[in-house]
């Protein structure tokens, strides 16, 4: 992979986009790239794309930060966890950490590679879409909304891509309960207390 | 039957006025259960008589959520799942994993060096599995516009293979043969044998298949400027692998980013030329597929001329694999296409997160656009030149 100068990136996305569009320059990472605003996305997009031939895009991924443990030993906190016995461990307190969507982006003739990131909060989770500078993030993005619950604005066609449509919850946040029932049937997986204790249909969506 | 030329206008969704026809759109769910649609994918066609108007895929019939099981497994545990992916290719799809956390591992400073015996058998391996996904893709391909032999020519072939398979591993279908850091064991040496053989044999196979369906008539003029896919929307829509070196662009990640031992290969990237219609068009993706197949056998010879006699199959690892804070996007050509996985640590023995990007998911997008204004049965030789396998595309 050949060097990326990400300086000069930095300077042309604060030349030609108004306001203050990098939140920071991941310039250590082993895969160096920028944290950028999240309402921003298009139009960092489009400059990428254009000035530094960026054409394309390799995956767009969400994560959800909760739990994550910032001093590295591993133990992030597992949320929505069920007791052997069938019983639901209550959750003290409510997830709080904010989502993030990461895009790799490569330029096919220099072959250098960037990471986009983004973070959002969780009561606010919206980030401008990409699907119109590279229309293979319109499933990308509808996979994420799908399985994190990221709007993503401007989006032409956000539905789920992997779920049924009438499905309940986005399964990949840390906090996710499953359902335990879709159209009257009981999911696996659960023990049967719970199933009972919770009484969910996931299906008509109530 | 006489009608069927005339003129459509979209407009007024009418023929021309000599010979009014009445037509309207309808719309009609092919699959789930379709025979050409290579497992439970569900297109949602609008069509006006035999043109096809839209698709909209519907998938996710076989999405068993692997990256949330990848959150509650261990980095060795979850080398079983990605079997499940691409089962057509499950070797390719170890690889690719093993290979990301190895890439991870290394970008945090606690890399482990693959033994070099380990990475020959992992190119012969992968290579052969290579052939075995590529010769499914051959055979169905023929099955979905109506030649049966060729089918029952490459089962052939690919039976000698999964026997292979069978020898080093146990396993015909799901492997789990690689491992983080090497493989799990050494090849035998009468399942070598058995592959010294298989490469002496299979290229007068191929030429069998050539003479059997590539130069075919009926299925020349069934496959040649049907479903094109250019250069421009392979890039848009993340076309990878065979779909995308089809359209004429010389890009394989062996070549293009050597990973393991590839640089010490002498192989080819063979790319559509357009020889019987169109640059990109379905005949160019199956012959890309033959053309890899050649050159596979190729880079097998050469593995096995350069290995050595013995050496070690696993490098020195923890017993319990705990990775520091950190992430990679690590990518390896699988017969599919790029497969890719980025996976975030933080420190612990599971991963944060792991996110798979799926070759067939991305060429399966593109049929949104490349199968409007098809008739069709060109969508069904469309839909089977891209090679998709739902295992992998739902995950």
């Amino acid at each position: 992979m050949s060097a990326l100068d990400l300086n000069a990136i930095e300077e042309t996305l604060r030349a030609e986009i108004e306001g203050d569009v990098i939140v920071s320059v991941d310039a250590d990472a082993a895969q160096p790239g920028f944290t950028v605003a999240a309402e921003r996305m298009t139009e960092v997009a489009l400059v990428l794309r254009d000035s530094f031939g960026f054409d394309r895009l390799l995956n767009v991924a969400g994560i959800d930060h909760e739990g994550f443990d910032d001093k590295g030993k591993g133990k992030h906190r597992k949320i929505a966890q069920y007791a052997e016995d069938g019983t639901v461990e209550p959750v003290t307190d409510p997830a709080t950490a904010d989502f993030g969507v990461a895009y790799h982006v490569q330029n096919l003739s220099t072959k250098a590679m960037i990471v986009l990131k983004v973070r959002v909060p969780r009561d606010d989770a919206k980030v401008a879409t990409v699907s119109s500078v590279w229309p293979t993030a319109n499933w990308g993005e509808r996979e994420t909304y799908d399985m994190y619950g990221i709007e993503f604005t401007g989006h032409p066609d956000l539905r789920r891509l992997l779920l049924p449509e009438d499905w309940v919850g986005h399964p990949l946040r840390k906090d996710y309960e499953m359902p335990a029932r879709y159209h009257d049937v009981p999911l696996e997986g659960l023990p049967l207390a719970v199933r009972e204790a919770q009484q969910i249909d996931g299906g008509d969506g109530e | 039957m006489t009608d069927m030329h005339v003129k459509y206008d979209p407009a007024t969704r009418k023929g021309d006025e000599a010979k009014p026809i009445k037509s309207e759109l309808l719309h009609i769910n092919m699959g789930p259960q379709h025979p050409s649609t290579h497992g439970v994918l569900r297109l949602f066609i609008t069509t006006d008589g035999e043109v096809v108007h839209s698709v909209t895929p519907y998938i996710g019939y076989l999405h068993r959520c692997a990256e949330k099981i990848a959150e509650g497994n261990t980095y060795h545990q979850y080398t079983i799942y990605t079997d499940r992916m691409d089962y057509l290719a499950a070797m390719n799809c170890n690889w690719g994993w093993c290979y990301a956390v190895e890439q991870l591992m290394e970008s945090v400073g606690a890399g482990v060096e693959v033994p070099e015996y380990a990475e020959y058998v992992r190119v012969i391996i992968g290579e052969l599995n290579r052939i075995a996904s590529h010769l499914i893709a051959f055979g169905t391909y023929g099955l979905d516009i109506g030649a049966l032999t060729p089918f029952f020519y490459a089962l052939r072939e690919r039976e000698a293979i999964l026997n292979i398979f069978e020898k080093v591993c146990g396993a015909r279908l799901m492997y789990s043969y690689y491992d983080i850091g090497g493989v799990k064991w050494d090849i035998p040496p009468d399942a070598l044998e058995e592959i010294e053989l298989f490469v002496k044999l299979f290229p007068k196979k191929l030429d069998e298949y050539n003479a059997l369906l590539t130069g075919n008539k009926i299925f020349v003029e069934r496959t040649a400027d049907v479903g094109v896919v250019d250069e421009e929307t392979c890039l848009a829509y993340g076309c990878t692998g065979p779909v995308l070196r089809a359209a004429g662009v010389k890009w394989d990640l062996r070549k293009d980013e050597p990973y393991s031992i590839y640089d010490r290969f002498d192989f080819e990237v063979p790319v559509g030329t357009g020889a019987m219609g169109t640059v990109g068009d379905c005949w160019d993706r199956y012959w890309v597929r033959m053309e890899e197949m050649a050159q596979s056998t190729r880079i097998i010879e050469q593995a096995l001329a350069q290995m050595p006699r013995e050496g070690e199959v696993m490098a020195d690892m923890p017993r319990k694999l705990k990775i520091p804070t950190g992430e990679i996007f690590a990518r390896t050509e699988c017969p599919k296409g790029e497969m890719g996985f980025w996976i975030v640590s933080d420190g612990g023995g599971e991963p944060f997160r792991v996110k798979t990007r799926s070759p067939a998911l991305h060429n399966l997008h593109v049929i949104e656009k490349v199968g409007e204004g098809q008739m069709i049965s060109d969508l069904c030789a469309t839909i089977g030149s891209l090679d998709l396998v739902l295992g992998e595309i739902d995950r």
